[in-house]
């Protein structure tokens, strides 16, 4: 028997292994078992029932023609792709990548005409902010995960392996070979060896504690491959959704709130009573940007004027009591009748014909990433990424719709690309002492009979992610936001589970999953150093303006001899050019 | 006004496959009962503070993903979306097999 096989607890060989299965995953899953022999699909929850895919409310963005052409949906017959690239780099503020961009908008139609094709219902057509035409063709996310996960079942060369937490890419020679992981219903280290590996495994959004994204979201794909030094751009433009409910705890993140100030005229007050809206938008109030909405209601809460839970007031109080009960008949479907998700509402708010709600930004997408070429490539030999977690597509910002068509889109290049590479190439060889090291290091926290919580550890970078790394940053607090990190990843060596058995211990996943958070903190709070200007999803407090002169750049981040890197780049501009200018954040050209 | 915090009894069926040739047990739990309580933040309350070996499975935590679901009080519910407001029992969902606790191989519903 060789060592790998002393080692692993099981061995799986395939073409291509592609982690994470839902809209990024599932696509290129079914573009990779047309090319090839065998496909894996690695996940670390359920299929179709984990990632954000599912809880998309949701529109998916194609240009307006197209809608009305494909779809026979009220588009706009002067829309193109090249007017919708247009909005996506005013969005971005240019710091996108305009070829991947092209190829973005181009391609948007006939994926989303695919997954029509394969039975997803579509419904509406929206308008949303950002887009000069109606783009948002109405597919909840619930209709992806049901059409995708029937299309994966359909493949007999697609082997789904479920609950499998991929923790380290394997690497030879330069080249990635393979994954190594644990399988969390049995506690197995597997390790998978594969021509080419492809991440589909969406953003980080739970290294904050407020968040409109599933648990599993903790940045392990943005850390894995950083660790193996991946370039990873825009990595300072996490977004944030204002006016999500920060009461109940049990509903920290739920975004009904917020959907609900598009519809009536809710009113944002701190806890002096004033609209606080009229300093930051005068004109606009809460019907500002969600950035603007975001950063707003975070500098009262850091002035000292938040409410008891750290959020903000959203209040109806000021509207009569009959305008409020109607107002829940029209509310579009998604929220009509206080009804939200599963959730009945009225259950968990307060009477809002008297009180308000409590309210706060929370972290919901994820605009930087691994840094990708337009065949998905990441620059590593066999190492492909897609979907949400990779950087220059979106650049600073994206516009409302399309984190769904940057799944559709680039999850199918990427399969197509990787099946092709991985064709061509030889199966590398597995480094017996890497896999040696990996399975030692997961295990540690699990033999360790005391030590540091991991849930403890947990809430402490997410408490440092919220007050230095979030969503008002400034130089004396990225600082500080640093040092803690050095202060936490000294005790990773002492993390312990106290959970000994091995089947489905959830709390030796937090434990696995600290490192992570804390590598895409660390990310974060460096590529936000760097950048001496406010853009798109960053709001600098202590450089509040955008700086179109300087700094349409992007920053990158890199692993280099064990230490993080970053560097700045031009970004090569074609077709859609800023003004050069300073200007005030906020204010749109 | 007295401000006492009322708690109450989780009684959660325990099963691990590879304890006891995978015997259930019932165990009780008391927990504090906070304004808004869900059966999964009743059941992360648990997890987090009493009893890290219990089992459960949640993704979305807004009723879309249908991962939580299990039976509460004898009903098929969602453990996110269903506010607890009593005691309550808690059982993995029938029909599934059981991998640990409330947890259930869901994979046999793919494509549904
Ligand atoms: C509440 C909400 C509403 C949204 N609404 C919209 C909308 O209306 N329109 C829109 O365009 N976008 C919307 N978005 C954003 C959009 O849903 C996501 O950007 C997109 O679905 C991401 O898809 P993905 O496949 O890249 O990643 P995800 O769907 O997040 O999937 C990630 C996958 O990776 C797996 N994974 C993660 N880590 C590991 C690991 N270590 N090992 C193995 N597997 C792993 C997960 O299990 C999962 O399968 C919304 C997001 C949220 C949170
Ligand atoms: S956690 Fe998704 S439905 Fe309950």
């Amino acid at each position: 028997m060789s060592t790998l096989e002393k080692t692993a607890d099981e061995i799986v060989i395939t073409d291509v292994l592609i982690v994470g299965s839902e809209g990024a995953g599932a696509r290129a899953a079914l573009e990779a078992s047309k090319r090839c022999k065998s496909v894996v699909v690695a996940t670390k929850g359920v299929v179709g029932k984990s990632g954000a895919t599912l809880t998309a409310d949701a529109d998916i963005d194609i240009d307006s023609r197209s809608a009305a052409e494909l779809f026979g949906l009220p588009g706009d017959m002067n829309d193109s792709p090249e007017k919708f690239a247009d909005d996506m780099c005013k969005e971005g503020e240019y710091l996108n990548n305009q070829r991947l961009v092209t190829i973005h908008c181009d391609e948007a139609p006939m994926r989303l005409k695919e997954l029509v094709d394969w039975g997803a219902r579509i419904d509406k057509l929206t308008h949303a902010p950002g887009h000069t035409y109606p783009r948002g063709v109405w597919v909840p996310g619930t209709e992806f995960a049901r059409v995708l996960t029937k299309e994966l079942k359909k493949r007999d060369n697609i082997k789904l392996f479920e609950h499998m937490m991929i923790t380290d890419l394997l690497t030879a020679n330069g080249c990635v070979v393979g994954a190594a992981g644990i399988e969390i219903t049995t506690g197995k280290f597997f390790v998978i060896k594969a021509k080419a590996v492809i991440f589909c495994t969406g953003g980080a959004m739970r290294i904050y504690p407020h968040t409109t994204a599933p648990d599993e979201l903790s940045g392990d794909g943005l850390a894995m491959a950083y660790r193996v030094g991946a370039k990873l751009i825009d990595m300072e433009f996490p977004m944030f959704l204002p006016y999500t409910l920060i009461k109940p705890d049990s509903l920290n993140g739920v975004d009904f709130s917020y959907l609900l100030s598009a519809y009536v005229q809710a009113q944002a007050l701190n806890r002096h009573g004033e609209r606080y809206m009229a300093k930051y938008d005068p004109e606009r109030l809460e019907h500002s940007t969600r950035d603007v909405n975001s950063i707003a209601a975070m500098v009262e809460v850091l002035d000292g004027k938040g409410s008891p839970a750290g959020g903000t007031y959203l209040s109806l109080k000021h509207l009569p009591d009959n305008l409020i009960d109607f107002s829940a008949e029209w509310f579009p479907s998604n929220i009509s009748h206080w009804r939200y998700g599963g959730f009945n509402m009225q259950d968990y708010l307060p009477d809002l014909h008297t009180q308000a709600m409590e309210t706060s930004p929370a972290s919901h997408f994820w605009n930087g990433g691994v840094q990708i070429d337009e065949f998905c490539q990441t620059g590593i030999d066999g190492f492909y990424a897609c979907g949400e977690g990779t950087g220059s597509i979106h650049g600073a910002n994206r516009v409302s719709g399309n984190a769904l068509t940057m799944t559709q889109v680039w999850g199918p290049r990427a399969g197509i690309y990787a099946s092709e590479y991985a064709n061509g190439a030889d199966s590398g060889n597995i480094d017996l002492d890497q896999v040696a090291a990996i399975k030692e290091r997961l295990h540690a926290p699990l033999q360790r009979d005391a030590g540091v919580d991991p849930i403890a550890l947990r809430k402490r970078i997410q408490d440092v992610a919220w007050n230095y790394v979030g969503v008002v940053r400034e130089e004396k607090g990225l600082l500080k936001g640093l040092e803690e990190i050095k202060a936490i990843r000294s005790q990773l060596d002492q993390v312990y589970v106290s959970n000994k058995a091995k089947r489905f211990n959830h709390e030796w996943v937090e434990a696995l999953q600290l490192e992570n958070m804390l590598d895409v903190m660390e990310m974060v709070a460096e590529a936000s150093l760097v950048r001496k200007e406010s853009r798109g999803a960053l709001y600098r407090r202590d450089f509040p303006k955008t700086d179109n002169i300087n700094w349409v750049k992007n920053v990158v981040v890199q692993q280099d001899e064990g230490k993080i890197a970053t560097s700045v780049h031009d970004v090569e501009l074609d077709k859609y050019q800023p003004t050069r200018e300073i200007r005030e954040y906020g204010s749109k050209e | 006004m007295a401000n006492e915090v009322q708690t109450i009894t989780v009684k959660v069926r325990r099963a691990d496959p590879d304890v006891n040739g995978g015997e259930a047990t019932y165990q009780s739990y008391s927990v504090p009962l906070e304004p808004g309580s869900t059966v999964l933040s009743v059941l992360r309350h648990i997890t987090e503070n009493i009893d890290r070996t219990l089992s459960y499975y949640r993704s979305c935590r807004i009723g879309k993903c249908a991962g939580c679901r299990m039976v509460i009080n004898g009903k098929t519910r969602l453990a996110c979306t269903t506010a607890v407001t009593g005691d309550i029992t808690l059982e993995p969902l029938p029909g599934y097999p059981l991998i640990k606790d409330l947890v259930v191989d869901l994979s046999a519903e793919r494509g549904v």
